[in-house]
């Protein structure tokens, strides 16, 4: 397995594993729909053991989680599969978060029981890594608000001195502002790593997926610059580039006809010395095979390499997709829509044409069986904008999914 | 010959009256409306001469029926009704009892009720309503079984006994000769054959006034309630953790002042009369919305529920176009915003607005635009509301709509300016 160093000098997979999406019983992953309905979909233990303990018999060793992820569930999941996987705590490196989005997680007080939580699920005393979550949510204020005005991020930096935590970082989406805030207080902080999105998509165009969104290659700059160790997260933008595209595999497969896109992903973003870590939240063991196989025989990529991916990068910006990983921080919508389901439904089949009416709307009705689910029963509230780490404007995109079903619709009545 | 041809006829009309309620293109099998009217008269001219073909080879029951008698009975010669022989007082009092009570219904008003024993309706709704038309279909089927020949037709359908009145000088009748002791043979193992094949008079029932066709939808089948919740207010539970889905319900059905009638019926009264509740409508309704009315008054027509669709603006009337009885008008003259139903009433109370809940969908979701944000609230633009209930479809507020439409008592035809 191909490894790199932490700051500390622990010696750090730079495949990570992403428990943000569980294998369920059903076999979707734990934010999806289950066949079962939309109710619970529930995590399946066993599966998650297996996986585990996979990965840490192929040396991957870093595992990324939150009190936020699967409905609250990832920690405990996670903990339950790595006490069970027979490798010592000093074999592993667990890595979770202060995620206190909701106004009511604000004050210290909470932010010590979330932390607390987070030892007690994972069944450990120390955390390897912690991290703030997502700075950029919602711009500086509520940073300030849920990290300095509160003095959580003090509280960390002395979690820190008492080995509480090994390591103190951040991971950022969102706000530019507040990314710039905690690189000038590096002094103050020393962070000892940080999290970032990055792909070969966003390295140089995430300003064309989004006015808003930082390009990873000025993020991983600024970080390389101050050496601090980078985690990588959205390698492949929720799967997105690990399904087939055309755009992408005509600019890529000439060079290696074998390799799955999945892997042209990864490679490209280990190919960076200061990354120390890719976490992908892979659900399916055999993601975990094949991701696994990648960095057993790991080459970085070539010159000649990198401008394929640029071409392909070039290439994938023209369909014209909203950049939606899946992630669901916009779920739940208090209205019941599927809002993963339906932005994928947007770029898989609204947007790319070549349909006639009646597919789509059968598509349509197949991405989200439930009726009162879909994207007419949007109110426009807009309680899911601040929560999207992509910042996606997800009204206007129901609006806009909505509207063009309507079309659809009335040119199906029409005959 | 006269048999197979008739076999052959009848086959392919019970099959395309009921591939027409399973999504068969019902373009080719019930393009009904404008023919409505000729092949009523062609019926009514055919029967004085032919008998009662309508009732033999036209009628979905009466079909039916002998396909039961042939199997329940099957070395009964005369399978289809006996005719003139054992016409009792019994039943002849029924038969009149039961048509002048149908007539009796429709002109007061009651048409749904009335039209319901007719077989088109009694067919429809067992494919629309299912339990109400699969309990009075059970007891034809079983009576046909039970007894011999069409004891429905015979002793109940009120077009049965409208028809017997047009056949009774039928030219090509099979009379029974003068010697006829109504020794019944006929009835069972190797009797005499000289009985009556085809049938006179008595056969079998005609659909009321015309030939109609129904489609059903699987409307009440599919109305099975998924999930059950309220979501009320939307911030009531505060986000902490990601994914997951919120439950979801299913709005309940307004108390309108008035149903929404579907495009094209224009007036409430006279649609009430014509309609003879097929349900061919409901099966072809495009926005999904029509569904079959359960008040005893108007059962089985067709109203509209917004809980699963709404009226279509891009609609070209697959409602009034399908309509066999001309109950739904078809206007594709008239564009289809043109067509008033009727309008939205917005009710403070139950608006999550109200609540200080922020939510447009209403009025993101309007089609004409009728809705305006004034203030916070909506406001609904009367002159433009056309009634489709597409606010009524999204409007989240749970257990009831915070915006529903009332139904007109005449819908607005707004005809362009003449040139």
């Amino acid at each position: 397995m191909f490894c790199r160093m932490q700051s500390d000098g622990r010696k750090v997979s730079v495949l990570g594993y992403g428990a943000m999406r569980l294998p369920t019983v059903d076999g979707g992953h734990a934010n999806s729909w289950a066949k079962s309905g939309y109710s619970e979909s529930t995590i399946d233990q066993e599966m998650l053991d297996r996986q585990i303990r996979y990965l840490l018999e192929h040396g991957v060793n870093y595992f990324d989680t939150s009190p936020a992820y699967c409905r609250g569930e990832s920690e405990r999941r996670l903990g339950e599969a790595l006490a069970k996987s027979g490798f010592a705590r000093k074999d592993y490196i667990v890595a979770t978060k202060l995620s206190n989005f909701a106004p009511s997680q604000y004050p210290l007080d909470a932010c010590r029981k979330m932390f607390e939580n987070s030892l007690r699920f994972l069944r450990t005393d120390y955390i390897d890594n912690y991290l703030l979550h997502s700075i950029g949510n919602d711009g500086l204020a509520t940073f300030s608000k849920r990290y300095l005005e509160n003095g959580a991020l003090d509280w960390c930096a002395e979690l820190r001195r008492e080995k509480r935590i090994r390591n103190l970082g951040f991971s950022f989406h969102g706000d530019p502002k507040a990314f710039e805030w905690c690189i000038e207080h590096h002094g103050d902080y020393k962070w000892d790593f940080c999290q970032i999105q990055m792909n070969y998509v966003d390295w140089r165009h995430a300003k064309e997926v989004n006015a808003r969104n930082l390009d990873g290659k000025y993020l991983y700059e600024t970080l390389a610059e101050r050496k601090i160790p980078v985690v990588i997260m959205e390698p492949l933008l929720g799967g997105t580039l690990a399904r087939y595209n055309e755009a992408l595999a005509r600019h890529l497969v000439p060079l290696d006809p074998e390799a799955s896109l999945a892997k042209w992903a990864l490679r490209f973003c280990a190919s960076f010395p200061n990354v120390m870590t890719i976490l992908s939240g892979m659900t399916r063991t055999e993601h975990i095979e094949e991701n696994v196989a990648t960095f057993e025989d790991f080459r970085p990529c070539t010159e000649e390499e990198f401008a394929a991916l640029e071409r392909a990068a070039l290439e994938y910006l023209k369909c014209g997709n909203v950049p939606c990983t899946a992630c669901s921080y916009c779920m739940p919508c208090p209205y019941g829509l599927d809002i993963p389901s339906l932005l994928r439904f947007r770029n898989d089949v609204l947007m790319k044409g070549g349909k006639d009416a009646k597919t789509v709307l059968a598509e349509y009705a197949k991405a989200v069986p439930e009726e009162l689910r879909r994207a007419d029963h949007c109110t426009g509230c807009g309680l899911c904008r601040p929560h999207c780490p992509q910042q996606i404007n997800i009204p206007g995109e129901m609006a806009m999914i909505d509207s063009q079903i309507d079309l659809l619709k009335n040119e199906v009545a029409r005959r | 010959m006269k048999k197979t041809v008739k076999i052959i006829v009848a086959a392919a009309m019970l099959a395309c009256v009921t591939a027409a309620f399973f999504g068969f293109d019902t373009d080719l099998a019930c393009r009904i409306q404008p023919a409505a009217t000729v092949w009523f008269l062609a019926v009514l001219l055919l029967t004085p001469l032919f008998g009662r073909l309508f009732c033999e080879c036209l009628c979905p029951l009466g079909i039916i029926q002998s396909i039961v008698n042939w199997i329940f009975h099957p070395k009964t010669k005369v399978r289809r009704v006996c005719t003139r022989i054992p016409e009792t007082k019994a039943q002849q009092t029924v038969r009149w009892t039961v048509l002048a009570v149908v007539a009796v219904l429709i002109a007061t008003g009651f048409g749904a009720v009335g039209w319901f024993l007719t077989p088109y309706s009694i067919y429809g709704k067992t494919l629309t309503m299912f339990w109400p038309g699969v309990a009075v279909f059970g007891v034809v089927v079983v009576l046909a079984a039970v007894g011999k020949g069409r004891v429905w037709c015979n002793w109940v359908c009120p077009v049965g006994t409208l028809f017997s009145l047009l056949s009774k000088k039928s030219v090509c009748a099979h009379k029974i000769g003068k010697g006829c002791a109504n020794c019944r043979a006929c009835f069972g193992n190797g009797g005499k054959l000289e009985a009556k094949v085809g049938d006179g008079e008595k056969a079998i029932p005609l659909s009321n006034s015309n030939s109609e066709l129904q489609l059903g939808s699987s409307a009440t089948r599919r109305e099975a309630i998924k999930g059950v919740a309220v979501l009320a207010a939307a911030e009531a539970v505060e986000k902490t953790t990601d994914g997951g889905f919120a439950p979801v319900s299913l709005p309940g059905v307004p108390e309108r002042p008035a149903p929404v009638l579907p495009p094209g019926a224009v007036d409430r009264g006279k649609f009430n009369v014509k309609c003879v509740a097929c349900g061919l409508c409901i099966a072809n309704c495009r926005g999904g919305c029509l569904s079959p009315s359960t008040s005893l008054k108007r059962f089985g027509q067709p109203e509209m529920d917004f809980r699963r669709g709404y009226c279509l603006l891009g609609c070209n009337y697959a409602c009034g176009h399908v309509c066999p009885t001309g109950a739904i008008n078809w206007i594709p003259r008239l564009e289809r915003k043109n067509v008033h139903m009727g309008h939205a009433i917005w009710k403070k109370d139950l608006c999550i607005r109200t609540d200080g809940v922020e939510c447009t969908a209403c009025s993101r979701k309007c089609p004409v635009g009728a809705i305006h944000i004034v203030e916070g609230f909506p406001v609904v633009d009367k002159g433009a509301c056309i009634g489709c209930g597409a606010c009524e479809h999204v409007c989240p507020a749970r257990p009831m709509p915070a915006i529903f439409v009332k139904g007109f008592d005449r819908q607005r035809l707004v005809w362009p300016m003449a040139k």
